[in-house]
């Protein structure tokens, strides 16, 4: 009965969100309140019937329910609990539901926290919003039903992908959903400006914690993925530029750009039409992403879903939802004027600089993961764009991008002095200098790896460097500078924090890449290898049973100088009912350095095959994305954004709702010079 | 019924999700959010003057364009009009009418609500000899995972996991069954069985070995002897073997299934000397005579154990076939396992055998009719007429 509920919870869904795509909308467009307000419990309601349906399917494979086909291919009665829960969304029809929950959630929330916002934005928005949520239930229902049953029911599943009965699989898609998804309300909220024709500063401030929000957790889901495929896969790599991985990142760099661009548009009431644009075109590579994966087109980890039926239903959504935004923007565009005026050289100068190299560059990512595929359909021949293509053309792009980093925040509004910018950060550029030329003199030739350390410092020597100008470090008394530091908004700590983080990810990187220290050996108990100035010594192998496997696990101790600091146990897993193998890591870190164990085959003299790598600060490549994750969070919070929370001397006099006038375009005037 | 109950809430809530707020008495105009956030914007701009980040003039001017702002958004917006009653009907009747046809046209179209939960806990347990293969041998797997020690659990898991393959698994199986239960012939012979699949038909030193332990538990045991001469002629001791093979057809009482294979093995081991003797006469095949056909095909992997055997593994098939031989004389068995037998027999080329066991079979199946009927449906499939 439980299943059955779900099921019929995600139908009634489905049946409210076609409400919700036009109730909300006729009231906006006749000016009505009644159908305006039930955006509202809609999108509750949605939430609430969606929440009932995967409960009922958590619940399928908690209690091991093989009526339901789901719950037959990708679970198993002896599968550890936090398996049966996290492989709900270790499958297509599954994950699925976990995109459409989450989803929900977000107009959720817009509904919950949405009262600020004027009636027919917020109308228009979850209409727009229950447009997507419809097309995503319909193809659920359609193609990808995580409620068939079968009967009679089998006594035992098919297990899940050894390879994701690992605690990566609760954390990384749930965050990278809820970032993927989450740019949807950026999306709503540029169709619904679209649709009421009215685009102003307060629109921007309005989509820029939902959309910092998303790119919060886009970060931490790609991070998350980079470890967990670092420490799954056993070959040390932490980044492939897998078509997948490029198809998370895309979102994440136009996202990036959103956010920059929804400053100067809520700051300056300047670049409008483009923020819209970014906003679409964001949640447009997040769609992008969805087909990659479930269409069939890729053969990866992450391809679950290889039916074309399923493809061709994702490929029509994606038209639908890009193409008419599109044509919607390409139609209202041009009846809105832009905003506030600004010279080159000037904070809105570099935030456009910004947005044209992270756009540029996410369009190198799309070429790249996009043009083998269409190559292929072409001539039929099979290409590959490896990652020496991206390091090369988007690692140079990106490093122009990344030198200016300190250098915008610097800027005045309106009309900076570039000179004097670069004047203030004397002390940053005198740090990546002594830096880069450290890195240099003991190893003649690296030139590159002391530019980039040299870049790594520069990034995040400037942002202290303008945090403490900000304060007035060391130039007002430490009292003064406290306090100053205490009334700073949480935007702008965000932003030292975020663009830190980035030089932290540029050192992790280019220490990784430069020093990394690799060994592949076979291996008899006994043995001692030296590698980053540890002794690695394999004592012996120790054979495991785990709930639903076999294992077999390599002892090593570690010494530094003689005196044993750790030890560590890679091993290799027979899972019996899938007939697989897969390899567990075993990672020690030191500081943000890491040793790094796996663990091959063990060939009958008794030797193992041992991959040993020593990572030198390969750990700031993940601490940095959440330093920027964390520099999002200081943002989200700054009490600035919370406006319009109902102040009552103010409710009682203002009855003015509905759609405003196409900005005039006021004169420009600097408003913060932060 | 209690389904339908819950399902008609479910639909009513939905649908009074959409009418309450269509039909509220009175509705409350929002504020004009615009407003706060300029509103905002200007005592931030008060702030940033007050703390010295903007300079006096530079903060008047943004006061004055975002005051701009606020007269443009405070002067917009015509008031929101009331619904007439008849459009609030209208509205209100679609959501009744909308949200109920689509929910339950879609549901009836898709849903299984005649199918309840099976939770594995509270599943009626399924006679065993109705479960399927490989629910049974899931539920072994899982038996042994939850009692690595019992003994009598790996004894009955070896044969099996022999069976479908598993041949690394039945190694192990077999090794612990000796490990926590102590050696026996049967689990001597079938690690040894085993430890042969896994390599193909070849008796290695640990198969020797294995093997020598079986005749050291119970002296003169013929299948530990056969496959030691079986290793013998493979390692070209043949002198040796053709001793030995003597020595086992010796022994054996006519209408031994052990018979057959000895005399076949002892022929072809002294062909296989005469050449070596004599290299100019005609090639005789030291394998098996050409008139034995393939072993039995990877449709019937119960006898040969291993799909991928080689063809030279004949005499360790027909050891195989001994041993159920043996344990259907002497405990009786199903119609299946009597079949399969006539079966082997069948595809070994055997058909006087085969026809004997036919006979033994309908001797040992008269007390059951219905085991009878089976018996002969399976001749019949076989295509030998009882």
């Amino acid at each position: 009965m439980v299943v059955e509920i779900g099921h019929f919870a995600l139908v009634l869904a489905f049946a409210l969100a076609l409400v919700q795509s036009v109730a909300p909308i006729w009231g906006s467009r006749t000016g009505d309140i009644r159908l305006m307000a039930t955006a509202a419990p809609s999108a509750l309601g949605q939430l609430l019937f969606v929440a009932i349906a995967a409960a009922a399917l958590v619940h399928a494979h908690v209690v091991s329910d093989f009526s339901v086909v789901n719950v037959v291919e990708n679970s198993h009665s002896l599968k550890p609990l936090l398996y049966k829960i996290t492989g709900v969304w270790g499958n297509h029809e599954g994950s699925m539901l976990l995109w459409v929950l989450i989803l929900a959630l977000f107009g959720g929330l817009v509904a919950l926290f949405g009262a600020n916002l004027p009636a027919s934005l917020k109308a228009n928005v979850l209409a727009v919003q229950a447009w997507i949520a419809s097309a995503f239930y319909l193809f659920i229902l359609c193609t990808s039903n995580p409620f068939a049953r079968i009967s009679p029911a089998p006594l035992e599943g098919n297990d899940l992908n050894p390879v994701l009965q690992d605690i990566g699989l609760a954390i990384h898609p749930p965050l990278l959903y809820l970032g993927y998804v989450g740019f949807s309300i950026a999306f709503s909220f540029a169709v619904a400006a679209l649709i009421d024709g009215r685009i102003d500063a307060a629109w921007a401030r309005w989509v820029r914690p939902w959309s910092l929000a998303a790119w919060i957790f886009l970060t931490l889901g790609i991070a998350m993925g980079s470890y967990w495929a670092y420490y799954e896969l056993g070959w040390g790599g932490w980044w492939f530029w897998d078509p997948v991985e490029n198809a998370s990142f895309m979102p994440w760099l136009a996202g990036t750009a959103l956010l920059h661009s929804a400053v100067v548009m809520e700051k300056r009431d300047a670049l409008k039409i483009w923020t819209i644009l970014l906003a679409i075109l964001t949640f447009s590579l997040s769609l992008l992403g969805t087909f990659l994966v479930r269409s069939g087109v890729l053969t990866s980890v992450h391809a679950f879903a290889t039916d074309p039926e399923r493809g061709v239903f994702i490929l029509g959504i994606l038209c639908l939802f890009i193409g008419g935004s599109l044509t919607l923007f390409a139609w209202r565009a041009p009846g809105l004027k832009p905003g506030g005026l600004f010279a080159p050289i000037s904070r809105e100068g570099a935030l456009v600089f910004n947005n044209l190299f992270l756009t540029v560059g996410c369009a190198i990512v799309l070429v790249g993961t996009l043009y083998p595929l269409l190559y292929e359909m072409a001539t039929g021949a099979k290409i590959t764009v490896g990652p020496p293509f991206f390091n090369l053309v988007f690692g140079a792009f990106i490093a122009v991008l990344l030198v200016a980093v300190p250098l915008g925040p610097m800027l005045a509004w309106k009309r900076g002095d570039l000179l004097a910018a670069a004047e203030r950060l004397w002390l940053a550029l005198a740090l990546a200098a002594i830096a880069a030329a450290a890195v240099w003199w003991p190893s003649t030739g690296a030139i590159l790896t002391a530019l980039g350390v040299g870049l790594a410092v520069w990034v995040m020597a400037g942002a202290v460097v303008e945090w403490a100008a900000r304060i007035k470090l060391f130039r007002a008394p430490l009292a003064d500078s406290l306090s100053r530091a205490r009334g700073l908004p949480g935007a702008a700590w965000g932003m030292t924090f975020a663009h830190f983080g980035i030089g932290m990810v540029i050192l992790g990187i280019v220490s990784e890449t430069s020093w990394n220290e690799e060994r592949i050996l076979a291996m008899k108990p006994g043995e001692v290898v030296t590698i980053g100035g540890y002794q690695v010594k394999l004592d012996g192998m120790i054979p495991r049973q785990g709930e639903n496997f076999s294992e077999e696990a390599a002892h090593f101790s570690i010494r530094r100088g003689g005196v044993q600091v750790t030890f560590l146990e890679p091993s290799r897993r027979m899972f019996a009912t899938r007939r697989t193998a897969t390899s567990e890591t075993a990672i020690a870190t030191f500081g943000f350095s890491q040793l790094y164990i796996a663990l091959g085959e063990t060939d009958k003299t008794g030797a193992s095959a041992v991959r040993l790598y020593w990572k030198p600060l390969v750990t700031l490549i993940w601490l940095g994305a959440v330093v920027m994750a964390f520099g999002g969070l200081c943002s989200l919070l700054d009490r600035r954004l919370r406006v319009g929370a109902p102040v009552p001397a103010r409710k009682a006099g203002s009855k003015h709702v509905g759609p405003g006038n196409i900005d005039p375009g006021a004169p420009a005037a600097p408003v913060a010079a932060e | 019924m209690v389904l339908w109950i819950l399902f008609a809430v479910m639909t009513a809530a939905a649908a009074l999700i959409v009418i309450v707020p269509l039909n509220r008495a009175r509705v409350r105009a929002a504020p004009n959010a615009e407003i706060d956030v300029y509103a905002d914007q200007l005592d931030e701009v008060e702030r940033d003057r007050e703390r010295g980040l903007i300079g006096e003039r530079e903060a008047e001017a943004a006061r004055v364009e975002i005051a701009r702002r606020l007269i443009r958004a405070d002067r917009v917006g015509p008031v929101p009009a009331e619904l007439g009653r008849k459009t609030r009907s209208v509205a209100s009747f679609a959501a009744i009418v909308v949200i109920p046809a689509v929910a339950l046209g879609l549901y009836s179209l898709i849903g299984s609500p005649g199918l309840p939960d099976q939770p594995l806990a509270s599943r009626p347990a399924v006679p065993l000899d109705q479960r399927s293969p490989e629910a049974l041998i899931a539920m072994l797997d899982a038996q042994l995972a939850k009692n690595p020690d019992d003994a009598h659990g790996w004894d009955i898991a070896g044969p099996i996991y022999f069976r479908i393959g598993r041949l690394e698994d039945a190694t192990k199986a077999f090794a612990n069954a000796i490990r926590l239960g102590g050696p026996n012939p049967q689990r001597e012979i079938g690690l040894g069985q085993a430890l042969m699949a896994a390599a193909n038909g070849k008796v290695t030193p640990e198969a020797k070995a294995v093997f020598e332990a079986a005749l050291k538990l119970e002296p003169g045991l013929p299948l530990a002897r056969m496959y030691l001469a079986l290793g013998l002629s493979q390692d070209g001791r043949l002198a040796e073997s053709a001793a030995a093979w003597k020595a086992l057809v010796a022994e054996a009482k006519p209408g031994d299934p052990l018979l057959y294979p000895a005399k076949r093995e002892l022929a072809a081991v002294e062909a296989a000397i005469a050449r070596a003797a004599n290299p100019a006469s005609p090639a005789a095949d030291t394998k098996p005579p050409a008139n034995q056909p393939a072993p039995a095909p990877a449709s019937e992997p119960a006898l040969t154990g291993d799909a991928t055997a080689p063809p030279n593994s004949d005499t360790m098939i027909e050891g195989m076939v001994v041993r159920l031989a043996d344990r259907l004389d002497r405990d009786g068995g199903s119609a299946e396992d009597w079949g399969k037998l006539v079966r082997s027999y069948l595809v070994l080329g055997r058909q006087d055998d085969a026809k004997t066991t036919v006979d033994k079979a309908h001797g040992a199946l008269a007390k059951d009719p219905a085991a009878l009927a089976a018996f002969d449906a399976i001749l019949k499939d076989l295509g030998a007429a009882p």
